[in-house]
């Protein structure tokens, strides 16, 4: 049956790399989203007093995550445009 | 301008239903993207149509990705290695250029068509994908027999054949998604477990917003090109486009595929978005961002590994995961198993259709054969659209509570509710 084999080794392939963008993602936001709470204190952060360090935390997550998204979504664009995408370093190319 | 021939009216109804799978497809899969941000709140129905449709439509456009070899997954010899329609099926005798190839995609379409309304109908989410692969395998098998499906491939390096292209994706695609989006789902309630219900709800939303549109983008670049590729397919086989050169898919037929899916999205599949959003598991911003960024990141991974898998398996699967990763989540599985069995029966039950159809253009003469199949589907399609009148689900009813309405296994009944 070469067709469950090849489709086992893409699976866990899939699988490792959904867990790692797919739970990685919402693990940053949930910490960025936390620093906002820190940051906001009262009935957001279980009425802690506000600390406004958190704004700090959120702001620092959230760049991650946006520079996440702009790779994903430069890789959905060009690979439709018939690009190769690869990487240089964190920076990624564009070749046809 | 050259004589009308039979080749040339059937292609112009081959566009025409092609268009209108298309739009089925779009309408069929909003929810994919959007039933849980419409759930959750994080969107009104009427802006979280209107986004989807755009992406979807801008998806489209940008995606030079072509389809042209669609029926070699899953049909031997229709088509040959590089996409040109095997010469058997266009030969040019008697004037009866490329009917045969023409006929087949006509049932097959009008089979993956009829599938989609019947779930629709039913408020089922099912792959448009496998329901449109299973016309033109029932087709097939009506016409040139068993023999000439490719069962179980034949690459040795890639996913081929129905087996490999549409069962195992459809076994292990809502698996993948549900262990990703219950993972996520259960690190965002654990991280934010001291925080206020409603910052927490508001703060999520905003999230969902993101990854719900990365999915309808991704679902454009996908889903426009199998109707790109079927109808530039037909246009060959009726000899409209010059095959000695590198094919290309023509502007006209990029733009009205692009544009058929969108306003398929945009019309907005209630029915399908409130199973979804509402009927398998009642989520929170905070799991349905889990869940859209599990279905963004799957389809994404999958689709870069070159392992690609259905939108809507995924889509499911991580709704359900977002569902049973929150502690105390009550999962509707009546209503998951009813899915998974729309899922299990979508390619044989299209293909069915698809094979009826072929068989009935047999009967007849091949324009006259064509010219029933064609009304055959109208008159299908007003039937299902005239019971979904009786128990409508739209923009104002599709964000309410599953159980404050009768439950959705008697949507087709035709005794009228009471309460409505």
């Amino acid at each position: 049956m070469n067709n469950l084999i090849i489709a086992m080794d893409g699976a866990w392939k899939v699988l490792v790399a959904g867990l790692l963008l797919g739970a990685g993602i919402p693990t940053l936001f949930a910490l960025a989203v936390n620093g906002l709470a820190t940051a906001e204190g009262g009935e957001a952060a279980a009425g802690a007093a506000p600390r406004p360090v958190g704004k700090l935390v959120a702001l620092v997550f959230f760049i991650i995550i946006l520079t996440l998204v702009v790779y994903g979504l430069a890789w959905l664009i060009f690979t439709s445009l018939g690009f190769k995408v690869g990487f240089n370093g964190p920076f990624p190319t564009f070749s046809k | 301008m050259g004589r009308v021939t039979t080749a040339t009216v059937i292609l112009v109804m081959v566009v025409v239903t092609a268009l209108a799978f298309d739009f089925t497809n779009g309408f069929h899969d909003t929810g994919n993207a959007m039933a849980a941000s419409i759930a959750t709140g994080a969107l009104s129905p009427k802006t979280a149509v209107t986004l989807a449709a755009t992406l979807d439509l801008v998806g489209a456009l940008i995606s030079v990705k072509v389809a042209l070899t669609i029926t070699n997954a899953v049909i031997d010899g229709i088509q040959m290695k590089n996409g040109l329609p095997n010469p058997q099926f266009i030969g040019s005798d008697n004037g009866k250029q490329g009917t045969l190839l023409l006929m087949v995609v006509l049932a097959g379409l009008v089979g993956g068509i009829v599938w989609n309304l019947l779930t629709w109908l039913l408020g089922l989410p099912s792959s448009s994908s496998h329901a449109l692969l299973g016309g033109l395998v029932g087709a097939t098998i009506a016409g040139f027999g068993f023999s000439q499906v490719n069962w179980l491939g034949h690459s040795t390096d890639k996913l081929d054949g129905v087996v490999g292209k549409v069962l195992i994706p459809s076994l292990i695609s809502p698996v993948i998604a549900f262990i990703v989006a219950a993972v996520g789902t259960r690190i965002v309630f654990t991280l934010t477990r001291k925080m206020g219900d409603k910052f927490r709800e508001s703060r999520f939303r905003y999230g969902q917003v993101g990854a719900a549109s990365m999915v309808a983008l991704a679902h454009g670049t996908n889903d426009a090109q199998k109707t790109m590729g079927v109808i530039t397919l037909a246009l060959i086989a009726a000899g409209q486009i010059d095959v000695s050169q590198e094919i290309s898919i023509p502007l006209w037929v990029k733009i009205g595929a692009a544009v058929a899916i969108a306003m398929g999205t945009y019309l907005g599949g209630w029915r399908i978005m409130r199973t979804l959003g509402k009927g398998i598991v009642d989520i929170n911003a905070p799991q349905g961002f889990a869940g859209d960024t599990s279905t963004a990141s799957v389809i994404l991974a999958s689709s870069g590994l070159g392992f690609a898998l259905s939108t809507t398996h995924v889509a499911s699967g991580s709704i359900m995961g977002a569902g049973v990763g929150r502690k105390g989540a009550e999962v509707r599985w009546s209503v998951a198993g009813r899915m998974a069995s729309a899922w299990a029966i979508t390619f044989p039950a299209a293909g069915l259709v698809g094979a009826v159809m072929f068989l009935i253009s047999r009967l007849m003469p091949e324009l006259i054969g064509a010219i029933v199949v064609v009304a055959i589907l109208i008159g299908v399609s007003l039937y299902i659209w005239l019971r979904s009148r009786k128990d409508p689900v739209d923009k104002h009813s599709v964000g309410k509570d599953w159980n404050a309405e009768p439950d959705a296994a008697h949507v087709t009944d035709a005794i009228p509710h009471a309460h409505h």
